[in-house]
């Protein structure tokens, strides 16, 4: 499996080459009342992170509600570049995409107008991971320490960043690693780092899956909570088919609850469908990326797909903290949460 | 009823025609009628009584599990309450105190928060008394900050994303279970809120519930038989909150059945519905609501476990009632057949009288109904029998009397007969004697005819008359007609036909004597009689028949007839 850092950091580099501010075709326009043809762009490879919208079709969520949805995967194109979710969307090649909330404040900040709709994860995945012998308990551990890092711009190393600023940590002695995904975790155990950016759902349940002796420092015990695969479309999408995206966002949260009601089925259904995309041995693992994703997909309290206005508000804080946006923007513009509050009849 | 009562012998079936069909006779109708009166309660009751006891086994069932249910509903709460309070002591006295004093001028501290909270922790867990059993306990200041804890590593994190924040700054809390995030652990949180003098919270002390209590509270399974499990199923995506006894269930997945659902409705009952497995088993369970916990608690046993003392009833009851029927039907076969007999017995009686056997009456012995009833028939088959030998005489002296009143106009019907046949051969001797025919010469014959000419006298007259023609081989025939006081029509038609008949044999007629009232009748009558020769008398005629013969011959005597 790929590091999901590399995904963050090619679409940083994405978003500063991205011109197709807006220009994109329009998405095509369905009302409710007749079938619904539409896509989504995945953020990254096929995975269990994406179980929920694979249910929309293997659960025929989406035929009940005369949906049809192309779901394209992620990763890299045939050229080597990075497939931009954000891009994909603008440019019309999809109707709904899939990034980190950082991803689209930012995206709007350079003007494109993309808009959230829902969140796939409402508590942030990312974490350090660690070998116990690194006794590495607390972000205050870090100083000194060799840290495998997520490529710079990524929704985790966005993150890490604001862990660092949020605990004050002296960030003179760390020495921060660019590693290979498909060595990351490797490179842990074989003590060519001391700490690892990784995800809870992925390299977390990668490295367990191995050893005992692992330390997760997760991120969001320390306040650092920003959503890292929201579900966007774009503003003229929601302006003009708004009765599409409403029974979009409504088969996610339907896809989302069945994939948490049935974790065990729901890796199941990702391995038989895309198992061919994966190493053997994170096909076993999809089973414990998905029992580690239910607290994030539906916190005590929640519903599925449900999003925080505080959330987006901090995020932006981190951004301009961290300069990756030049000035406030109007945030409330980069989500619309009347669409998942309707799937809920509120 | 008769004590026995058997008819002496048995009438034919064929010679009576009021056999009764098989299906119709009484013995059989009373054996389908004392059968169904024994058998139609058992039928009714005994699906009553199968009923009462699935019935009675399911609320025993019920009952025990409702006790099972009652005493986990009691441990859990007691189990959180204990710790709440355990954790309340903590606080408001060792804790509270020291805290504040250490919040207030952590400068003038002897020893850090830490220190100071994980000492006070420990000596309190030390303490006999206490119920202080946490996995762990931290203390964090309003804004979520973890500032002490029993474990190092929680220091410095923040609570301020966890569900039970809010309302652990409020009043005491306890968070339900749930999967808290980066750990595959079920979380049970117990907070309590520290407050100055002025009432504002000045932080929280919190601790983790260690959730095996929990899972050794469920797996206990006293009275609940082989097959029960109690179990904790969270309102939280319908996980399971402690382990299935049953493999391959695991927690983290969403379960549904009658029970669980209804429990995390908010509903408290027991019913027999299909459970959580896969495939699901038919279960007895008792759910109730936990509203500590939001969760629903069952306790539930397979039905076939939980019915197996009652089928072993059911079978019981079912083999006495088969037994019981069997000795009902055998019982109403005997008693039928004692009822039915004696009036058999009576029945082919009167078929025997009906056919007309009123000699062998009906055996009777016993002292009932039947019995007297026979011996009625026996005297009134007596009466029949003595009344008809009395008829019988006398119809045969009438008979006797009618055979000789028969004999005797036999006899006189005979005489009758002889004098009526005397008779008609004395008047064939007459007819003959009033047409006679006369040969007097050769070839010459003489009719005289005297008295009326009637037209049988006329066709015996011309079949005389012709027959004489033949015998003598005459040519000519004299009729006379001197005696024949009158002629009318009829007669001098028969005339004219005889003699055409005369002529036909080649012989010829001559008719004489035709006196003068005859002739004026014959012409006042306007009849004609062209075709006959007519002399006035008979010597005329005779010379007239002498001239048509031609010849003379002697005058015969013989009377031809």
């Amino acid at each position: 499996m790929r590091h999901r850092s590399i995904v963050r950091g090619l679409l940083a580099l994405g978003l500063i080459v991205l011109t197709a501010c807006g220009t994109g075709a329009a998405p095509t326009a369905v009302p409710t009342s007749t079938p619904l043809e539409t896509s989504i762009q995945l953020s990254w490879l096929h995975s269990i992170e994406f179980a929920g919208i694979y249910a929309i079709n293997h659960q025929n969520i989406g035929s009940q509600a005369r949906m049809t949805l192309r779901i394209d995967g992620g990763g890299f194109d045939d050229k080597g570049q990075y497939i931009n979710p954000v891009a994909q969307v603008v440019s019309g090649q999809a109707d709904f995409g899939v990034a980190g909330a950082d991803i689209v404040l930012r995206a709007r900040a350079e003007g494109m107008p993309v808009v959230a709709i829902a969140t796939i994860y409402q508590r942030s995945p990312v974490a350090l991971i660690s070998l116990k012998s690194a006794n590495i308990q607390r972000p205050q551990d870090l100083a000194g320490k060799r840290i495998g890092i997520a490529p710079p711009g990524t929704t985790v190393y966005v993150s890490y960043q604001a862990l660092l600023k949020a605990e004050t940590i002296d960030t003179s002695g760390i020495n921060e690693i660019a590693v290979l995904p498909e060595n990351a975790v490797q490179d842990l155990f074989d003590n060519k780092i001391d700490a690892l950016h990784a995800f809870i759902t992925h390299e977390a349940t990668q490295a367990r899956a191995q050893r005992d002796d692992i330390n997760v420092l997760l991120l969001s015990d320390y306040g650092i909570d920003l959503y890292s695969n929201v579900v966007f479309t774009t503003e003229k999408m929601i302006a003009e088919n708004p009765a599409a995206v409403e029974t979009f966002v409504k088969a996610l949260s339907q896809g989302l609850q069945w994939s948490i009601d049935h974790p065990q089925e729901a890796a199941k259904q990702v391995v038989s469908d895309y198992g061919a995309t994966m190493p053997p041995q994170l096909q076993a693992l999809q089973e414990a990326g998905m029992l580690a994703s239910v607290p994030l997909i539906k916190p005590a309290g929640s519903q599925p797909a449900m999003m925080s206005a505080k959330v987006w508000e901090n995020t932006q804080q981190i951004l301009l903290d961290q300069q990756l946006i030049a000035a406030p923007i109007d945030v409330t513009k980069a989500y619309d949460l009347s669409f998942i509050n309707r799937a809920y009849g509120q | 009823m008769a004590d026995t009562l058997q008819p002496l012998s048995e009438p034919s079936q064929s010679s009576s025609p009021t056999t009764v069909p098989r299906r119709h006779r009484i013995r059989w109708r009373l054996i389908g009628l004392l059968i169904g009166v024994a058998i139609i309660p058992l039928l009714v009751i005994e699906p009553l009584t199968l009923y009462l006891i699935g019935r009675q086994s399911q609320r025993q069932t019920v009952n025990q599990l409702e006790s099972v249910v009652q005493l986990k509903q009691s441990q859990i709460e007691r189990w959180l309450n204990d710790n709440l309070t355990a954790l309340q002591v903590l606080a408001v006295e060792p804790l509270n105190t020291e805290l504040q004093t250490l919040l207030a001028n952590p400068a003038q501290a002897a020893a850090p928060l830490n220190q100071t909270f994980r000492s006070i922790v420990a000596a309190q867990s030390d303490s006999a008394a206490s119920n202080l059993h946490y996995s762990l306990i931290f203390f964090y200041a309003p804004d979520g900050r973890i500032l002490a804890a029993s474990d190092d590593a929680q220091i410095g994190k923040t609570v301020r994303l966890q569900p039970y924040f809010e309302q652990s700054l409020i009043k005491p809390h306890t968070e339900p279970p749930y999967y808290g995030v980066g750990t595959s652990d079920l979380q049970v949180v117990v907070s309590y809120p520290l407050r100055d003098a002025s009432g504002a919270t000045i932080g929280v002390v919190a601790g983790q519930l260690n959730l095996q209590v929990l899972a050794d509270i469920m797996l206990e399974r006293s009275g609940l038989g082989e097959s029960g499990e109690t179990y904790l199923v969270s309102l939280e995506s319908n996980y399971l909150l402690t382990p299935s006894r049953f493999p391959g269930n695991v927690m983290q997945q969403s379960y549904h059945s009658q029970g669980i659902d209804q429990s995390l409705a908010g509903q408290n009952g027991a019913a027999i519905y299909a459970d959580y497995r896969s495939p699901p088993q038919q279960v007895v369970g008792v759910y109730r609501w936990v509203p500590q916990l939001e969760a629903g608690l069952l306790a539930e046993v397979d039905v076939d476990e939980a019915f197996a003392g009652s089928r072993e009833v059911t079978n019981l009851s079912l083999i006495t009632t088969l037994i019981t029927a069997v000795l009902a039907a055998m019982i109403g076969l005997y008693a039928a057949t004692n009822i039915a007999g004696p009036i058999s017995a009576l029945t082919a009686g009167a078929r025997r009288i009906a056919s007309g056997d009123l000699s062998v009456p009906v055996n009777v012995q016993g002292h009932d109904e039947i019995s007297q009833l026979a011996h009625s028939f026996n005297t009134m088959t007596e009466q029949v029998r003595q009344n008809q030998s009395g008829l019988e005489q006398r119809v045969s002296e009438r008979t006797a009397a009618l055979e000789q009143t028969l004999q005797e106009r036999s006899l006189l019907l005979k005489n009758l007969q002889d004098s009526t046949q005397a008779r008609e051969q004395l008047e064939t001797i007459i007819r003959g004697l009033s047409i006679p025919v006369v040969p007097v010469l050769e070839g010459i014959l003489i009719m005289p005819l005297i008295g009326e000419l009637d037209h049988q006298r006329a066709a015996a007259m011309t079949s005389a008359i012709l027959a004489a023609i033949d015998t003598h081989r005459a040519r000519v025939v004299i009729m006379d007609i001197t005696g024949v006081p009158v002629i009318d029509t009829h007669t001098a038609q028969a005339l004219i036909q005889t003699t055409r008949s005369i002529r036909l044999l080649g012989a010829q007629s001559i008719l004489v004597g035709i006196r003068p009232e005859i002739a004026e009748t014959i012409v006042s009558l306007g009849l004609h009689l062209k075709e006959l020769e007519i002399c006035a008398d008979l010597q005329s005629g005779v010379r007239q028949a002498m001239r048509l013969n031609g010849s003379h011959g002697a005058v015969s005597t013989r009377s031809v007839n």
